[in-house]
């Protein structure tokens, strides 16, 4: 509750970012409804529950319109992570303590070289679990992997922040790749926080798929959006916990 | 009928564990149940003794083919298809246009290839030798006569042949254990009073045409194998040293298959005194249910539609995983299906179901025995009479069994039909070739073959359906059906019962004074089974106007020239009274199609009008004084299936605020799916 309790007196953080994400979706999706609105230029379709004949023959008729659905996912993922370098120093100063936006965004801009380079080597132990859980080595079937596979991502997003934290709350290093295995080292010996950690990237994930399942099962309905606004936002403030357990983790560590 | 519904009003044999089957049924149901079989139907009888070699995958055959001469000419030669020498070898004509492949599934193994070597040929009676010839193609092969067998004489041939199997990848042959054995013996064909002999060499879209007459089959299998075939088993004998000999016996029908697998398990129920079997494999067996569900289902409405189902038995057969290419096929009184796709947790989350996987394939597999099995018309001339009528009763049974708005796939709350799936398929390869085109007149390469033979049919009749009215549609392809039963319709007996039982015009209120608006049926199945014209209406324009006034000079009724003076600017669309406007509506008919469509207009008062334009010219103006229109729709109904682009359909008049349609709910799908993602990654 420690960790949760620093989430919870920075609601302003939270609601900033919830918005931000809002806001950010809304722009990525802006050229999809423009495409939509071209291709389909003069005329109408005005039965939302014929969506996917009206959507299979617009695709077949206007092939581009798919280049920009991809177009806005793929880069909803890539700013998606330039988001996570430029914001979390500024964010891990904020769950640390109180700090005015000024300071936030000082420290963000300060730590965006060193978090790169933690991000790079971050992809390295992420690279080696999906190459196991796509190769399946040991056969496991599709269910186990997708657990593993998923314990494995949590484990490697839960020392990346740990590394963070201790960058910018403990002044460590994070050029060099020891940083990062020092922060494995600590994942593992704290078994019930990493825990925790765990706990929460696998929520906020499964809050991700609940977004877009909830647009699948809803497609056509005026709630959608709204349903799907209020996970992404339920979904900012798990991330924002788990962070702060490891702003936690590296304040512990400084003390002891 | 829900499927639960269905199921309970089954009686549940038993699931005996082999393929014992109920031994000693009678081949068809009851006269009483199944109708009058003309005897002048019955031409061919077979008698067929065939051993299997489980480890070579070869059958080695003898077949007595009593053939009857219903023709108006003495004949003299017999030709006999024989159909596995398709596999013969890459030059055979099958091969050549496939490039060993056939629907999507390639030529394998170390040994794929598969033929039938005919060792000998005799006069049943005499024992007296007979000669045969080739032509250019293995498929065909001529058994010459000593003496002309004169109309009403009958003749009996004894041929032995040696079948080796090919690896299964186009419906026949085997996959390790699995072997499945379709056109695996000398196939006489089929002489036609007027056209003569109508026996093709075996091309890649080509299925098959062949007389009715009465199986007597016996298999030699080793004893381990479970056999299922056409027909009702009558007798089994065990053989000593792991072997048994089945004995079937399979009566008005045109072709006999069996399939053997030592892992096969059976499952039984009875319909209406027909013994449904399906043999399974062991991992699949949880399907079942569902594939009875969909063969009830389909028996329901192809009957209640069709006319009787005649025979007393019906198999599914299911193919292992490494026989693909023998699923989906149809044989009287037996068909393969496909299994049914395997539900992941992902399934339940995104709200994704289908209706494709399995049941489709059951469902339209089993509506052949009606269209090949029972009208049995020729499926190399003119294949749309078998799978194109087969594709569109496939969407009547849907409809009979879930509703009239059964879906087959579906999204969460977005679900797609049958005939919404047949009009989608029109969009890419629906205008190369004509429907009433023999099969080897369809490319490979071009990829037109099943959405026009399939699809396009389809699109006609469920188009046809909704112009006429689906009870006189319905009566009329039912009096096709029964009067055709067992004699090998062609596309004209269709047409002229379509065109008896609708009637030569259908006539529709025009909603207009211009009077009613006439569709010569004939005209329109001409030009969509005999060209390649594409149905598209649009609207190009839809407007609101300022009607003519008085302004300007003209002779008073005392023959004065009076001039009524124009305003310095006319006024806006906006302040003019209902009264002093004009809505017009200009249609086009975009392809080349004609047929009549409802164009319904709505002015700004909600108040909507229907007209019937006959679609005849290239385009027509629609005017419609003192009315200030907001929209206008065409085909409101979405009667026409075989209009493939109904995205320009609907258009809001210039001067009205339109909603936002699709933009709307597909740039908020895009936008959440965007949002999760960033959320997912982010931080």
């Amino acid at each position: 509750m420690r960790a949760l309790g620093r989430v919870l007196r920075a609601p302003g953080l939270w609601l900033g970012l919830a918005a931000l994400h809002v806001v950010l979706a809304k722009v990525l999706a802006a050229p999809v409804v423009a495409s939509l609105g071209a291709a389909l230029q003069p005329y109408h379709f005005s039965d939302r529950g014929a969506l996917v004949p009206a959507l299979a023959e617009l695709l077949v008729a206007q092939p581009p319109v798919v280049v920009a659905f991809a177009t806005a996912w793929i880069a909803s993922a890539l700013l998606g992570g330039l988001l996570q370098l430029v914001l979390a120093g500024g964010i891990i100063r904020r769950l640390a303590g109180p700090a005015s936006i000024a300071e936030m965004a000082a420290e963000s801009a300060r730590y965006v070289p060193r978090f790169a380079a933690l991000a790079l080597y971050g992809w390295v132990p992420r690279a080696v679990v999906l190459g196991l859980v796509l190769a399946d080595p040991l056969e496991i079937g599709a269910t186990p992997r997708l657990v593993i596979g998923g314990l494995g991502l949590a484990i490697c997003a839960h020392a990346l922040e740990l590394a963070r934290a201790r960058a910018v709350l403990c002044g460590g290093g994070a050029y060099h790749p020891r940083a990062l295995v020092g922060a494995f080292s600590a994942v593992f010996s704290a078994p019930r926080r990493s825990l925790g950690a765990v706990l929460l990237w696998s929520a906020a994930a499964g809050l991700a798929v609940a977004a877009v399942a909830v647009v699948s099962r809803g497609l056509g309905y005026g709630w959608v959006i709204w349903a799907a606004r209020l996970i992404a936002a339920l979904g900012v403030g798990l991330q924002l916990w788990r962070i702060a357990v490891a702003v936690a983790a590296a304040t512990g560590d400084r003390r002891v | 009928m829900a499927p639960l519904l269905l199921a309970g009003l089954l009686s549940s044999i038993s699931s005996l564990g082999g393929d014992a089957g109920v031994i000693g049924r009678a081949p068809l149901r009851p006269r009483e149940e199944r109708g009058e079989i003309p005897e002048e139907a019955r031409i061919a009888d077979y008698q067929l003794e065939v051993s299997l070699d489980a480890e070579r995958h070869e059958l080695r055959g003898a077949v007595t083919v009593t053939w009857r001469n219903r023709g108006r000419e003495a004949v003299s030669s017999l030709p006999f298809h024989l159909y596995m020498n398709a596999f013969r070898g890459e030059q055979t004509a099958w091969m050549r246009e496939s490039r060993g492949a056939h629907r999507g599934v390639s030529q394998s193994g170390e040994s794929p290839w598969g033929y039938i070597d005919v060792q000998t040929a005799r006069l049943a009676d005499s024992g007296e030798a007979l000669r045969w010839t080739f032509g250019d193609d293995p498929t065909l092969m001529t058994v010459l006569l000593p003496r002309p067998i004169a109309p009403g004489e009958q003749v009996a041939v004894a041929l032995e042949f040696l079948t080796k199997l090919p690896r299964v990848f186009a419906r026949t042959g085997h996959a390790g254990d699995f072997h499945m054995v379709g056109q695996w013996y000398p196939k006489i064909g089929v002489l036609d009073p007027e056209r003569g002999w109508q026996a093709h060499v075996f091309t890649l879209n080509s299925e098959f045409f062949a007389d009715f007459g009465d199986y007597d089959v016996s298999i030699e299998v080793p004893q381990r194998f479970v056999v299922g075939a056409s027909g009702a088993l009558v007798a089994e004998e065990a053989l000593g040293e792991g072997r048994r000999r089945l004995r079937y016996r399979a009566e008005m029908v045109h072709d006999f298959v069996w399939a053997a697998d030592p892992r096969f398990v059976e499952r039984l129920v009875e319909w209406r005194g027909v013994l449904l079997r399906q043999l399974i494999f062991p991992e699949r067996v949880g399907d079942a249910q569902a594939h009875f569900d969909a063969a009830i289902a389909t028996l329901e409405s192809m009957d209640a539609r069709f006319g009787a189902y005649p025979w007393s038995t019906l198999t599914i057969i299911h193919v292992p995983e490494d026989a693909g290419g023998a699923g989906g096929m149809e044989y009287p009184t037996l068909f393969t299906t496909s299994d049914i796709a395997e539900r992941s947790l992902w399934w339940a989350i995104f709200g994704l179901d289908e209706r494709i996987s399995g049941i489709l394939t059951t469902v339209h597999e089993l509506g052949h025995q009606y269209f090949q099995g029972l009208l049995a018309s020729d499926e190399h001339r003119e294949p749309w009479l078998d799978e194109g009528m087969n594709t569109f009763a496939n969407g009547m049974v849907f409809a009979d069994w879930h509703g009239p708005s059964a879906w087959v796939a579906r999204l969460g709350g977005q679900a797609i039909s049958e005939p919404e799936l047949v009009r989608l398929s029109l969009l890419r390869g629906a205008d190369l070739d004509p429907v009433a085109s023999p099969a080897d007149a369809f490319l490979e390469v071009t990829g037109g073959y099943g959405v026009t033979v399939y699809r396009k049919t389809a699109a006609i009749m469920h188009t046809l359906r909704a112009l006429a009215g689906a009870d006189a549609f319905d009566e009329a392809l039912r009096a096709y059906a029964l009067r055709w039963r067992f004699r090998h319709p062609r596309g004209e007996d269709l047409e002229d019962a379509l065109i008896e039982g609708l009637g030569a015009t259908l006539t529709f209120p025009s909603g207009s004074a211009a009077g009613p608006v006439h569709m010569d049926v004939a005209r329109f199945l001409e030009q969509a089974l005999r060209s390649v014209d594409v149905l598209d209406f649009g609207i190009s324009r839809v407007e609101n106007r300022r009607r003519i006034g008085d302004a300007g000079w003209r002779v008073d009724e005392e023959g004065d020239l009076v001039e009524t003076p124009r305003p310095e600017t006319w006024p806006k669309l906006t302040a003019l009274a209902d009264a002093e406007i004009e809505g017009v509506v200009v249609v086009e008919r975009r392809g080349a199609m004609r047929l009549p469509v409802e164009l319904e207009v709505e002015d700004v008062h909600g108040e909507a009008q229907r007209l019937t334009w006959d679609g005849q010219d290239r385009y027509r103006v629609f005017v419609f004084p003192g009315r200030r229109l907001r929209r206008a729709e065409l085909d409101p109904d979405h009667k026409l299936v075989l209009e493939p682009r109904r995205l320009d359909n609907l258009r809001y008049a210039t001067d009205q605020p339109a909603p936002k349609g699709l933009t709307e709910p597909l740039g908020e799908a895009a936008e959440a799916i965007a949002l999760a993602v960033l959320a997912g990654v982010a931080l």
